[in-house]
């Protein structure tokens, strides 16, 4: 099927497998490797992309549903590799990224959370996180970092 | 912030499934079903089209078909006419695109006579199925110590700690590149480059390879043994076809096939006191290895070695062994091995108070290890700090707890437990680090594989401190053995090499502008010459053993209907050497509080009828919405007694702290990791 999204603001059309999961085409076609596949089966959320401002684990979302929607993932949070967003600078800053496998999905859902009103606190913030997994850190660090910029 | 967290934050991270590479092919193993079997035949579709297709199989391996972990050669890197264990290599296939493959491998047809296996440790030894050697026995060690003493009452218990699945985010994976003029490039998650170029010179006869790691998603040390085979079926395909080969497990292959900590089952045998002084232990270990040796020599060491926890005694009789079964090879896992250990001898400490109505606090400091105590080994620790750390804990736990936090049901049973854990590791040394000027960069090559633990951060804070250079001055090169040796030298030998080779590169450039100052900026400052100029320096294996001391206390509810735990905070104290970097030492501490969170309580690791492993989900890793509320503390060591980083194997007293905090809140004993709702429901008293 053709499709037309705006993936990072910027107008994509493409030719795809309607089935085909979203991660597999924002990876091999758009060359936006920020995402991760970490366990492929609704798990771990390294994958976490937005569409429509919506988290989304993209190796569970099929490509077509993504038709007419703005898609944003990592390389969309800043234009300028000099000048991090808060949420990056916050986690690079804490320390947070550790192996950082995890940072990608991690900042997009933090993303999200930060344009919910009223934003969460830090109590609501760990429960939020409960479909992102983080190995290295015991999550500590990500939501210190995360509390400090949704304040 | 750490070097390498702008790559992260930005999503620019090569991780190995993230390197684009030209014409590259892509591999998938096709294994067997079967726990034991023998291979009957390899057959191929005739109807279907192979153009393009590459399948591999035992026959084209031109040298040894081993795959070499240390001094094991047991391990085939592809099956030939028999099958230990479900999972194992058999065929490989590849192709230009993943999907292609994986049609490819539907295709082959793989045929099998399924023999008897040979799936329970406690059967191993001297069973009529023989899969190691004529006893089925990888590794035996005995200590004997002090000799019997005939006093004091006996406590005997049995404890069991099962698999554990590392569970690292990012599958193991490599990419095999042929170069142009003949050598081979190996690219990814592996952390033993020694082994993969020793198995590529034996089962290859390939002695031009360099190994290259990639940015690993986490677990550095189960990153050993499997990467090393499929690097070794990545080459195997590269060099046959001339292409460039990428191999990436899927996580299923992952989940079922790959190592685990090995299943421990212990016997404890203690003599004490009225005042619960260990006069005697006596511990028989038993460990369950897999088909194959790998790495399992290693482990028996250090369960061996942590046999008495952080506990003295002089009269010792420790007996282990560690044996064959046909189920996927298991993995010497540092942190997860002491942390198995640990959870046996904190239970026992609690059984042992139990007995005389004591205080199990008390029991603990009555019997840790003192500055000047020598271990069942013969070590003799010349700093020690046991009691200090108990008490720390004690005093930071004493505050109220976070009133939010994970409240659980109203009618849940709260409790508390303390548990104790002692880190070691002995000395290695070996290889160099060298430092390389580059105008006004000074670049670092170190022997180190980092999978996440912000090593590499660590070394640059240090050289930048020492040459009083900004952080951003100093670049520290990911491992490439074109560049330095590998060695398994520790971040503490490393990091004191480094302060070696800084202070000759001073000196050089002192000589080379003709200063007596040592202040490094002014020198550069000086220096005209672009020359670049490369300093190495020996790692030098430190003389002493290196020791951490930890202790944990958990405070929990325990939902008394349903045996469900919910943690509400754990405080721990770590002492040990000064951290380069506080902060990262914190987050790596955490890091391991939670993976001992999730082996305890959310892992799930079931034996499948063949023997794999059927993991469901990631449990291994808490969720965030799990974790309690963390209080930690350091404890410095002066930094003349060889002390180990604080981070290093605080699990073992979380694990044990958890137990007893759940039979303090419910009289529950349990007596094996995991702690799931069923197995506390099945302890109640």
């Amino acid at each position: 099927m053709k499709l037309t999204c705006r993936v990072n603001a910027k107008k994509e059309v493409l030719d795809v497998e309607p089935l085909t999961p979203l991660i597999e085409v924002l990876r091999d076609r758009l060359a936006l490797i920020g995402a991760h596949q970490g366990c492929t089966g609704d798990n771990c959320g390294a994958c976490t992309v937005l569409v429509n401002d919506v988290p989304v684990y993209a190796c569970q979302v099929p490509v077509c549903q993504v038709d007419g929607a703005e898609v944003r993932t990592v390389e969309g949070l800043t234009s300028d590799p000099q000048r991090l967003a808060p949420l990056q600078e916050a986690l690079a800053r804490a320390g947070a990224t550790a192996c950082g496998f995890c940072t990608p999905g991690m900042l997009m859902i933090g993303l999200a959370l930060r344009q919910r009103q009223p934003r969460p606190g830090p109590e609501e913030l760990r429960e939020l996180l409960s479909g992102n997994l983080c190995r290295c850190t015991g999550y500590e660090a990500i939501v210190q970092a995360m509390v400090e910029v949704m304040e | 912030m750490p070097i390498d967290a702008r790559d992260k934050v930005l999503g620019k991270a090569a991780y190995v499934d993230d390197v684009a590479v030209e014409g590259l092919q892509h591999a998938v193993i096709l294994r067997s079903p079967y726990a034991r079997a023998k291979i009957l035949g390899v057959s191929l579709d005739t109807e279907a089209n192979w153009d393009g297709i590459t399948v591999v199989t035992a026959a084209d391996i031109p040298g040894k078909n081993v795959v070499c972990i240390g001094e094991s050669r047991d391990w085939p890197l592809l099956a030939e006419k028999s099958v230990n264990h479900e999972g194992e290599a058999v065929v490989i296939v590849c192709a230009p695109s993943l999907r292609e493959a994986r049609a490819a491998a539907k295709r082959i047809k793989l045929r099998f006579e399924p023999l008897e296996p040979l799936l329970e440790p406690r059967q191993s030894e001297d069973n009529s199925v023989q899969i190691f050697g004529q006893d089925n026995v990888f590794a035996r060690t005995t200590i004997e110590r002090g000799g019997p003493r005939g006093s004091g009452r006996w406590i005997e218990c049995e404890w069991e700690v099962g698999a554990q699945d590392p569970m690292p985010l990012e599958t193991h994976g490599v990419i095999a590149k042929p170069e142009q003029d003949g050598s081979l490039t190996l690219f990814g998650t592996m952390s033993r480059p020694e082994w993969v170029q020793q198995t590529l010179r034996e089962a290859l006869n390939l002695s031009a390879v360099t190994v290259i790691q990639s940015v690993i998603g986490g677990g550095r040390s189960c990153r050993a043994e499997v990467p090393v085979q499929i690097a070794g079926h990545a080459a195997l395909l590269a060099t046959l076809i001339g292409k460039p080969v990428k191999l990436q497990l899927s996580r299923t292959e992952q989940l079922r096939y790959t190592a685990k900590r090995h299943p421990l089952q212990v016997t404890l045998r203690t003599q004490v006191d009225e005042v619960g002084r260990l006069h005697r232990v006596e511990a028989r270990l038993l460990l369950d290895g897999g088909a194959y040796a790998t790495s399992s020599a290693k482990a028996l060491e250090t369960a061996i070695f942590h046999a008495l926890g952080p506990y003295h005694c002089d009269s010792v009789h420790v007996h282990g062994v560690v044996v064959a079964t046909n189920r996927p090879p298991n993995s010497a896992l540092a942190e997860f091995d002491v942390a198995a250990m640990h959870f046996c001898i904190e239970r026992q400490m609690d059984q042992i108070a139990n007995s005389r109505t004591l205080n199990p606090v008390a029991v603990r400091k009555v019997n840790v290890l003192r500055g000047g105590d020598s271990l069942h080994t013969g070590d003799v620790l010349r700093w020690a700090v046991g009691v200090e750390v108990v008490e720390t804990a004690e005093r930071l736990a004493k505050a109220p707890l976070v009133a939010v936090r994970r409240p659980g049901p109203s009618k849940s049973l709260p409790g508390q437990g303390v548990g104790l854990s002692l880190s070691c590791k002995q000395p290695q040394g070996g290889g160099s680090v060298s430092v390389e000027l580059r105008g006004a960069k000074v670049r670092v090559l170190v022997p180190y594989v980092d999978a996440g633990e912000g090593h590499p951060t660590r070394f640059a804070v240090l050289v930048s401190r020492a040459l009083k250079l900004p952080i951003s001055a100093i670049v520290v090169r990911p491992m490439d053995t074109s560049r330095i040796q590998p060695s398994q030298a520790s971040p503490p030998e490393i990091q004191l090499a480094l302060g070696r080779v800084v202070q000759r590169l001073v000196k050089i450039v002192a000589q080379e502008v003709g200063s007596r100052s040592s202040d490094f900026s002014r020198l550069l400052g000086k220096r005209t010459s672009t020359k670049r100029i490369r300093v190495q320096e020996p790692i030098v294996a430190r003389e002493t053993l290196t020791v951490a001391f930890h202790a944990a206390i958990v405070d929990l509810l325990v939902d008394p209907d349903t045996g469900e735990v919910t943690l509400r905070r754990i405080v721990t104290t770590s002492a040990g050497r000064r951290p380069v970097h506080a902060r990262m030492s914190q987050i790596e501490l955490e890091g391991a509080v939670g993976r001992a969170i999730g082996s305890a309580l959310s892992e799930k690791l079931e034996v499948g009828p063949q023997g794999a492993w059927r993991v469901s989900g990631m449990g291994g890793i808490p969720k965030a919405g799990a974790m309690p509320e963390l209080v930690t503390e350091f404890i410095l060591a002066p930094d003349t007694l060889g002390p180990a980083e604080p981070e290093d194997g605080v699990g073992g007293a979380v694990l044990g702290a958890i137990a007893q905090a759940i039979e303090q809140a419910t009289g529950a004993v349990l007596r094996a990791v995991p702690m799931h709702p069923e197995q506390v429901l099945r302890a109640l008293p």
